[in-house]
């Protein structure tokens, strides 16, 4: 049942629609335009045109990604479910999600940046519909013998035993909670069932047709992501996002072993909050594509090596002191109902491999969906956060490291930085004569910036002979003092949401120079230890949401990577949740992961000696 | 003419250009002019004029960061031509970050500016166990020994140096420093001394050593 209303979902994406009625639908900014029948979806309707729009949950509404803006007069006013989404990602008032709007008239459809599927992006889409799906639990179809006779009747040792029996093995492991379970199935007398094996332990009992679903979830510091999977199409059904409630135990990944370390009662606060808020999620997802939870039969789940831990139970407190060891590298399976997710008993969670206590699954996930694109050559990945993992592959092999960037680009640390959502400046450029433009998060008026915004500013700054390669402002007409140091105006008050101002602050470019010279400094040491030169690099792969959003013109300009030709540079979106799928789907996707986490060569730039010189000379921007 | 290539040596430190401050102390050098003028007139003025920036608010710690890296290129290059122990008349600093910590980029920027001040400085470098900051403090008859740490993970472990120290027997005055800590956590853990910032600790040394 559940998968029929995939179906229906999915059929609305790429529903054609009626042909004997055409509309025409026109995309800004770009110059597109398209004919398509009624009924057709918004987002069909711009792949037709040539209008790549983000998306990854097929088209059912759950990804929140494909936002583009309507006309006001159009009237095509979002449902209240789709406003709430709507919301959580700071679209405004005229936002609609593409897939949900089924073209009946002519319309003018605007794309805001966040939407756009840059041309360099690569398609993990067609990553991940490569990936052959041979999912880590086996089904069999059997018939349940008919009781024995032997006055036990339907009793948990006879399920057993005609499950030892129908499966011709007498080893088969039948977990107590999973035993229970089969009461609610009608009686044996030959019915069939259909058994769901890891290995040799049944993990659930259930009609024959019942959906098989997985679930992959990546465990951010700041963000979690689910992903509910089709495991017999290996199709994403839903994904969705939500805060990691970890923040309010501190913001970052420090602060929270801190917290761990105060007591065991504590770590399992920490473990206990993140858990309910993946039920919630999955409940979430289940809803919205009207699937059970009771089908899901596996789970994976990513992070990064403390979020990984934390989750698991494994101890932090070495991960908050040098040499940061994680206690576990390996790839773990453990019970998920053990760990406190809602999902039927005898569900096994797979724990991607960890690299190094600083280098996590999620960055092994990242690397999972991404490295082998390009079959040749010298690839550099970074997944930019508050934490930038980065793994140089050479022909020689891979090396990788972890560099603290900080939250500059998630807009913490800078005095109008924010977080993207609603007027949030995303895209920045300073005119020769001064004149400031920008777009904001929604359209709307400014009301601070989010990292994106945060580096163009940098970028046109100096650009512009604004700041100095050392972060010192210059006299300027837009440079004004202010009582702490001097500041660039980039919204006076009459423009901005708020009515306040929004500056750039020579404390702010300060920051920024830190974060950049950090992930410089670790892609330089990762080239010098490899022996190789910037313009060896062949294919620099960006993930990471502030990753997929900067502009890499940008970033090269103010040195934070290297100078390469734009060609060489994608991004990538979210690729760990698309390694975890992929190991949600994939067995050979799994030992994929477990060969890429012991090939990576952990290199500890605290402690290298070319540490300190390139990081300084790093802060110059450019 | 020399007292203009001195004030040039000075704005190449304030602003980080090392190639250019360590080309003008070679310079001078063989013009002739002796290595503690260099230093007291060329090299000190520019870090002190960025140090009262950062004072004010008008430069960060990137400027802060390329100026010492120009200031110690410099004197590298200075020092054989110093006359010995003129330069550091005061006390002895014992610096170092504690355990389990590896960040020495604002314990190296501490070293710099008490170095500069005239301290006589001993760097145990990062990962320092209580221990040996004791037996330094012991073997350099340190006035002050200045802690430091990077990390929430790792700031408990400077309670443990300053028992050790107390414990040994040793007078020498604890300082601390480092981004997750405060005035009052200095306090509460019974170090005397505590520093924002590079600049702070010139000025707490100072206080600590009674001068």
């Amino acid at each position: 049942m559940g998968e029929s209303t995939a179906q229906r979902n999915r059929s609305i994406a790429s529903g054609t629609g009626d042909s004997d009625r055409e509309f025409e639908v026109r995309f800004s900014p770009f110059v597109r335009h398209v004919r398509v029948g009624a009924g057709t979806s918004l987002l069909v309707a711009a792949r037709r045109a040539g209008v790549g729009i983000q998306s990854v949950c097929g088209g059912t509404g759950s990804c929140s990604l494909c936002v583009v803006e309507l006309e006001p007069e159009t009237g095509l006013i979002a449902p209240a479910e789709e406003r709430e989404d709507l919301d959580s990602v700071g679209a405004g008032p005229n936002a609609r999600l593409a897939c949900r709007v089924l073209v009946d008239r002519d319309l003018n459809v605007s794309v805001p940046v966040r939407s756009f599927m840059a041309s360099q992006r690569l398609h993990l889409e067609a990553f991940e519909s490569a990936v052959e799906v041979e999912p880590a639990v086996t089904v069999r179809v059997v018939s349940l013998p008919e009781p024995d006779g032997q006055g036990e009747g339907n009793g948990v040792a006879a399920v057993r035993r005609g499950i030892c029996m129908a499966l011709a093995d007498p080893n088969i492991e039948v977990p107590p909670g999973v035993v229970a379970g089969i009461g609610a199935l009608p009686a044996g007398n030959g019915d069939q069932v259909r058994v769901v094996l890891k290995g040799r332990s049944v993990v659930s009992v259930a009609r024959p047709g019942s959906a098989l679903l997985g679930l992959a979830v990546d465990v951010g510091t700041t963000k979690l992501a689910g992903y509910l999977v089709d495991l017999e199409t290996g199709k994403t059904l839903a994904a969705a996002g939500l805060m990691n409630p970890q923040i309010a135990f501190g913001e970052d990944v420090m602060a929270r072993i801190a917290y761990a370390m105060r007591s065991p009662q504590d770590a399992r606060e920490l473990r206990r909050v993140v858990v309910d808020r993946i039920n919630h999620l999955v409940r979430k997802m289940c809803r919205t594509v009207r699937v059970s939870s009771r089908d899901i039969v596996d789970v994976v789940a990513v992070g990064n090596t403390a979020m990984h831990h934390i989750l698991l139970g494994l101890p932090v407190e070495q991960l908050g002191r040098a040499p940061y060891l994680a206690v576990e590298t390996d790839a773990l399976d453990v019970n998920a109902s053990d760990i406190g997710l809602e999902v039927e008993p005898g569900v096994w969670l797979h724990a991607l491999p960890n690299v190094a206590g600083f280098v996590g699954a999620d960055h092994v996930a990242f690397l999972l969906a991404t490295l082998d694109i390009h079959a040749d050559g010298v690839v550099l990945g970074l997944d930019v956060g508050t934490n930038t993992e980065i793994t140089l592959r050479t022909p020689d092999g891979m090396l990788c490291c972890s560099c603290a960037s900080g939250p500059v680009f998630e807009g913490a640390h800078i005095r109008d930085g924010m977080r993207a959502s609603k007027g949030a400046i995303e895209r920045l450029r300073i005119e020769e004569s001064g004149q400031v433009e920008y777009q904001t998060v929604g359209g709307g008026a400014p009301v601070g910036l989010c990292g994106s915004g945060v580096l163009d500013v940098v970028a046109q700054l100096r650009a512009r002979g604004i700041i100095s390669a050392s972060g010192a402002f210059r006299d300027h007409a837009g440079v004004a003092q202010g009582s702490r140091g001097k500041a660039f105006l980039i919204a006076p008050r009459q423009v901005t949401a708020h009515g306040e101002q929004v500056l750039f602050t020579a404390e702010d470019v300060g920051q920024v120079q830190l974060a950049k010279a950090a992930i410089r400094a670790g892609t330089e040491i990762l080239l010098e230890d490899a022996g190789l030169k910037d313009s060896d690099i062949g294919h620099v792969v960006l993930a990471g949401t502030f990753g997929t959003y900067l502009d890499p013109a940008s970033a090269v300009s103010i040195g934070m990577f290297p100078d390469l030709p734009m060609s060489r540079f994608q991004q990538v979106g979210n690729a760990a949740g698309a390694g975890a799928r992929a190991a949600l789907v994939s067995v050979r996707a799994r030992e994929r992961a477990a060969e890429i986490a012991e090939a990576d060569t952990y290199v500890e730039l605290m402690t290298h000696s070319r540490f300190a010189d390139i990081f300084t000379e790093s802060l110059l921007l450019g | 003419m020399a007292s203009q290539a001195l004030a040039t040596l000075s704005g190449a430190v304030k602003d980080g250009d090392y190639k250019q401050a360590v080309a003008i102390v070679n310079d001078e050098l063989a013009a002739g002019t002796e290595g503690l003028v260099i230093l007291n007139e060329g090299l000190v003025p520019g870090i002190e004029a960025l140090g009262a920036a950062f004072r004010d608010g008008q430069a960060y710690l990137p400027e802060v960061l390329l100026a010492a890296r120009a200031m110690n290129k410099a004197v590298e290059v200075l020092t054989p031509h110093l006359p010995k122990g003129e330069a550091h008349r005061l006390p002895t600093v014992v610096v170092g970050t504690v355990s389990g910590d590896m960040h020495d980029i604002g314990k190296n920027l501490v070293r710099m500016m008490l170095d500069c001040a005239g301290f006589k400085v001993v760097d145990l470098g990062v990962d320092v166990a209580p221990q040996a900051f004791v037996d330094a403090a012991k073997e350099h008859n340190a006035s002050i020994v200045a802690l430091s740490a990077l990390l929430t993970t790792t700031m408990i472990n400077m309670p443990e140096v300053v028992t050790a120290l107390k414990d040994a027997g040793v007078t020498a005055s604890v300082m601390v420093g480092g981004a997750p800590l405060s005035r009052s956590f200095a306090e509460e853990i019974g170090a005397a001394g505590f520093a924002e910032d590079c600049l702070a600790a010139v000025d707490e040394a100072k206080r600590l050593a009674g001068i």
